[in-house]
Parts: C-alpha cells; sequence; structure tokens
C-alpha cells in the first residue's frame, strides 16, 4: 500500500484570525496506527489546528491531506464518505441533548448504514459499554450525566462508525485519575485491535508517557517538533523544554 | 477510498465438510446492507464450524456479527482460522456484549397520552402561577427602593424592545391604517359619508389596533428573544452561577425587562397610533377626498381623548404579560437545547394568546364602566 502510510498530512498551513496570525507555514505529517499527542501552551492554535484538519474551519493557505484527500476540493459524495472514517470526540462532548446516549450513538450508524435497528442498538451498546458506561447510562440524556460519563459517552459516539482516524479534543480533562488511567488503557487496546489512528489534544502528562507514540509540539505558530516523548522531554528547544520542565510534566516514567 | 478495495462480507455454507466459510472485509462497510446474507438459520444440518481463515479486515461491527453467529449455532461452535489480532477483537467485543439491549422508549396509549398531557397542562399552570409570586415578592421590596435598581441595564433593555422595534412596528402600523381607511372608505363613500372614515379609523386604531399590534410585535421580537436567552443561561448554568454568586436570577434577568417594557410599550403604542392614522390619512385624502386639515380638524370631534387612554393604559399590562411569560419560560428550560426552542415557541404563543385575552377582558371592563 504506497503512501498510504501517510493518514494527515499537512503542509505549509497559515491561519490568520483578524490581526493575529495563529499559525504560519505550519507542517505535520501523522502516519497511519500511531497515537499523536499535540501540546503546546493554551492559545498556541491546537484546538484551530484540530478544526482545520476536521475541516471545520477552513485555513487561510495550505493544503490539509486527510486519508489521501485534500478534501476541501472533494466532492459531496467524497467528504461525506470521508466523515464515515473518522470519529471526533468534542472537549466538552458536544452531545445532541435531546437524544439519549444510546440514541447519540446510534445516530452515525443509522445515517450512514443501512443496518436494521436492533444490530445497530446492539453496535451502540458495545461501544458504549467499551467507553466504560454501564448499561443503565445508555438511556439517559446527557442532563442527567456527569462530566466524566459525558465524556465516555462522547468517546462512545466518536467510536460508532469503527473509524479508522480517532481525534480527541482533551478526553481525559476532568477526569479522576482512576478513570483517566483506564481511559489509556481503553486508547491502547482500541490501537492494538483496530490498528486506530488517534490524534489528541492533552494535557495530562501521564496520558502523554503512556499513550502516545509522538508528540507534535506547538509553539510560535508551527509545529517546532514531533518526536517520543522522552525526545521531546529531553529536548534543547527553549519552548520545550520549559514545558517539559514544569514541575507537572517531568519525566513520569523515574517518579 | 479505501486504501484496498472493499470486499462484502460473505458467509458461505459448505455441508461436505459441515462448515461455514467467512470470508471478505467483516467490518462497518462490509457488512453494510449484507445483514440477511450474514444471517443463519438454525437447523439439523447447521455446520457448528465457522472457517474465519478468510477474513480479510474486521472491525467491532465485525466482530459483533461474527459473535452473535457463534452465540446462534451453540456453545459448541468453534470459530477457526482467525488471526491472533481478529481473535483477540473477537473476545474484546464478546467481552462488551451486553445482555440486555437498552430498550428504545414505548409509545404511549391514547387515553395515556391525554391523561400525561392534562396533568402536564395543570402543572405548568401552577408553575407559572408560582413564578409570578416569586417575582412579585421578589420585585416589590426592590421597586420600593429605587435606586438600587440596574438602570443601566434597564435603559439598555428599551434601546432594544423600543426604538430598534421603531422600523418594523412604523412600518406594519402604517400599513394597517392604510387597509382600515382603505375597506372602511369604500362602503362609507356609497353613502356619502366619506368624513366619517376618520371616526372609524380613529377609534379602530387608538382602542384596539395599535395596543394590539405593538404586544404582538414585542411578543414576537423581544419575548422570544427573552425567553432564548434565559432558557440559553440555564443550560449553560449561567442562572446557576449569578445564584452562587449572590444575585437573586429574577433581579437581574427579569425585572430589567419589566420595567423597560413597561415604560416602552406605552410609547410604541403612541407612536403606532401615529403612523396607523397617517397611514389612513394618506388613503383618505387620495382615495376619498378627504384632505389631511379636515381629518385632524375631524378627530377631537369624532372621538373622545377616553379613547386614546383606553389604549394606552392597556399596555403596560400587555407588557407585564410578555416579560411575565417569557421569563417564566425562560427560567423552565431543562436539560436540553430542544427545551430552548420549546421555551421561545411556547412564549411567544402564550404571550399573543395571554394578551388578546386581557384585551377582551379589558373591553368588557371598560364597557361597564362606559369608556
Amino acid at each position: 500500500m504506497p503512501s498510504t502510510d501517510t493518514v494527515i498530512h499537512v503542509r505549509d498551513l497559515s491561519t490568520r484570525f483578524g490581526d493575529t496570525l495563529v499559525h504560519e507555514n505550519l507542517n505535520l505529517e501523522i502516519r497511519r496506527g500511531e497515537i499523536v499527542g499535540i501540546v503546546g501552551g493554551s492559545g498556541s492554535g491546537k484546538t484551530v489546528l484540530l478544526r482545520e484538519i476536521l475541516q471545520l474551519h477552513t485555513p487561510t493557505t495550505g493544503t490539509i491531506e486527510l486519508l489521501g484527500h485534500d478534501a476541501r476540493h472533494q466532492g459531496m459524495a467524497v467528504q461525506r464518505r470521508l466523515r464515515t472514517r473518522i470519529g471526533v470526540m468534542f472537549q466538552h462532548g458536544a452531545l445532541f441533548t435531546g437524544m439519549t446516549v444510546q440514541e447519540n450513538v446510534m445516530l452515525p450508524l443509522q445515517e450512514h448504514t443501512r443496518l436494521n435497528r436492533t444490530l445497530i442498538a446492539e453496535l451502540a451498546m458495545i461501544r458504549i459499554r467499551m467507553a466504560g458506561l454501564p448499561a443503565e447510562a445508555a438511556s439517559r440524556y446527557p442532563a442527567e450525566l456527569s462530566g466524566g460519563m459525558i465524556k465516555r459517552a462522547a468517546l462512545a459516539r466518536a467510536l460508532a462508525m469503527d473509524p479508522e482516524l480517532l481525534f480527541l479534543d482533551e478526553p481525559t480533562s476532568g477526569l479522576d485519575p482512576v478513570s483517566a488511567a483506564a481511559f489509556d488503557d481503553l486508547l491502547l487496546e482500541l490501537k492494538s485491535l483496530l490498528r486506530l489512528t488517534v490524534v489528541m489534544i492533552t494535557h495530562d502528562p501521564d496520558s502523554l508517557w503512556r499513550t502516545t507514540d509522538r508528540v507534535a509540539f506547538l509553539a510560535q505558530r508551527r509545529v517546532v517538533m514531533v518526536a517520543p516523548i522522552a525526545e521531546l522531554a529531553a529536548s534543547a528547544q527553549a519552548d520545550v523544554q520549559r514545558y517539559f520542565q514544569g514541575p507537572r510534566t517531568r519525566d513520569r516514567r523515574r517518579s | 477510498m479505501s486504501p484496498t478495495r472493499l470486499q462484502p462480507a460473505q458467509l458461505i455454507r459448505d455441508h461436505t465438510h459441515g462448515l461455514l466459510h467467512c470470508s471478505g472485509d467483516w467490518t462497518l462497510a462490509g457488512i453494510d446492507g449484507r445483514e440477511r446474507t450474514l444471517s443463519v438459520r438454525l437447523g439439523d444440518d447447521t455446520p457448528s464450524q465457522l472457517d474465519a481463515s478468510g477474513i480479510e479486515r474486521m472491525d467491532t461491527a465485525g466482530a459483533l456479527l461474527l459473535q452473535q453467529i457463534r452465540d446462534r449455532l451453540g456453545k459448541d461452535a468453534v470459530v477457526e482460522g482467525l488471526s491472533d489480532q481478529h481473535r483477540a477483537l473477537l473476545e474484546f467485543v464478546a467481552q462488551h456484549v451486553h445482555e440486555t439491549t437498552a430498550s428504545l422508549p414505548r409509545k404511549r396509549d391514547p387515553l395515556t397520552a391525554l391523561g400525561v398531557r392534562t396533568g402536564e397542562l395543570l402543572r405548568e399552570m401552577l408553575a407559572f402561577l408560582d413564578f409570578i409570586g416569586r417575582f412579585t415578592m421578589d420585585a416589590v421590596p426592590r421597586l420600593l427602593r429605587p435606586r438600587r435598581l440596574r438602570w443601566k441595564q434597564v435603559v439598555g433593555e428599551i434601546q432594544h424592545a423600543g426604538i430598534n422595534a421603531l422600523p418594523i412596528l412604523g412600518m406594519l402600523a402604517f400599513l394597517t391604517g392604510v387597509v382600515i381607511a382603505y375597506q372602511g372608505g369604500t362602503p362609507l363613500r356609497q353613502y356619502g359619508a366619506n368624513i366619517f372614515i376618520v371616526d372609524l379609523l380613529t377609534i379602530t386604531m387608538l382602542r384596539e389596533m395599535a395596543p394590539l399590534m405593538t404586544a404582538i410585535i414585542v411578543a414576537g421580537r423581544t419575548g422570544s428573544a427573552y425567553a432564548a436567552q434565559i432558557g440559553t443561561m440555564r443550560i449553560t448554568e449561567e442562572v446557576d452561577a449569578l445564584r452562587t454568586i449572590g444575585i437573586t436570577p429574577l433581579e437581574i434577568l427579569a425585572l430589567p425587562k419589566l420595567l423597560a417594557l413597561v415604560v416602552a410599550m406605552p410609547l410604541l403604542t403612541v407612536y403606532a397610533d401615529v403612523m396607523g392614522m397617517l397611514g389612513g390619512m394618506v388613503v383618505a385624502q387620495t382615495m376619498f377626498g378627504v384632505g389631511m386639515a379636515d381629518f385632524i380638524q375631524r378627530v377631537p370631534e369624532a372621538v373622545a381623548a377616553s379613547s386614546f387612554w383606553v389604549g394606552i393604559v392597556k399596555a403596560p399590562v400587555f407588557a407585564a404579560i410578555i416579560v411575565a411569560v417569557s421569563c417564566h419560560h425562560g427560567f423552565a428550560v431543562e436539560g436540553s437545547t430542544e427545551s430552548v426552542g420549546r421555551a421561545t415557541t411556547r412564549s411567544v404563543v402564550q404571550s399573543i394568546f395571554l394578551v388578546i385575552v386581557a384585551d377582551a377582558a379589558f373591553s368588557i371592563a371598560f364597557n361597564l364602566v362606559d369608556l
């Protein structure tokens, strides 16, 4: 399979909001089957980058290739098919408040497949249980869930279509340490079982050390470094050093 | 568009070897629309061995289907030829299968539905009364100390609800005047009673049309905005945040709106009066030969000043109805964004309904005191 090893290819990306330049000639390449963390200080444009990769926001200049397509120049049908191969978990869940958890997870399956309702319902239940929610939570509405449960429900919906590519925006923020560790386990398990490619924005150092294969560091409007976290932590680059020398982000393996 | 072409999942019976061959892509895309061909019917000759060596790719959807087939075949069913990764996936899914799928919501029978709806309606009426009670209890002591009211906010609300509504209200009132004069003038001309167009227009406009039109515009424009704003603040927990900071939500969200509308609506009504009369005047002059000067001279003869005041007096009452209804629905929002939409709709519909009910009550009351 030539060239399919790169699932995301961001080239010379620049983003401008009014007078502020968020990205300038940013480049990033993500390969199949790896878990990539995106880190950087607040306001370094992590979420904007994610939104651009997802085509929720159009960059000022530059190209983004997603699963081999520059989706901006594709027809609706290709875009739609691309979307079915991608799962997204938003920072605050973005669950549809008018539907139960199960209906939330069923929605993408109902939209994109012709499977019968019982199988879809069952698939949704598996996602819900995989994400670590009790079966009773399936019939509840998002307003009746705790913050941690909303995260899991959002993950369940992101996994609904068995995506090849999973985007997570701060998946472990707001989770208790035990749940966060369970989340990491789940991610590693899914990666090994489904050869999932995962791109996640995170500030959780434990998660970074445990799950990621590589970490992309955003600073000065571009990706200054993409490397395994151990290399990043040992880096001499000023911004990276500052980030990883903080009392909260030091090497977790020794402690 | 996958890197390799999609090969639909297949399940083939091999009676001679007592085998079920699985092949192709057991993925969501691979099984999509093929459920029927991928299910097994139990019979005496159903093989109990699954040969899965032909499976190219598998994801959790395919694994679930395979797991279901294995379950259907019975405990002795064996799956052979799976790659290690696929086997791990199958076990992973099997481990998460839940015996009972959460039941989908059931439909109510019509009688129960009627009962539930009636109960809801009664409860809602009580809740509205409760809201009015709480609002009054909260507002009255504050109104007695006017210095501490949030006048800045009141002024802002007057700007939004009053001044910004002038173009649309003026346009509508003008057109209403045109229509009334035109429709009423034609029969009057047959009797040569053209001048009475002034009586017709003044009485309808001042007493009824202007206050009602104002109330309807304000309910649609401003009341809906109030309900949506407060409802959204409920969802984002801003209302709770206010409470924890020690600010009564009613005081900061509802009271300034009430004061603003009580001031703005009578003024809007006067404006609608003027615009409506203007519209009528234009028609009277161009179509029915009643000059502007005659028209204006006739107005005080045609109607008593009380007609004007009757219209104005209603406006603050309508204002109170609109604010109470829309704030009540805003604060009643719970949980979903859908309920914000519902609250907005209800606030407009019920405001207009109650305004018209109040208007009818006013008519009867004024009639009794001969105004």
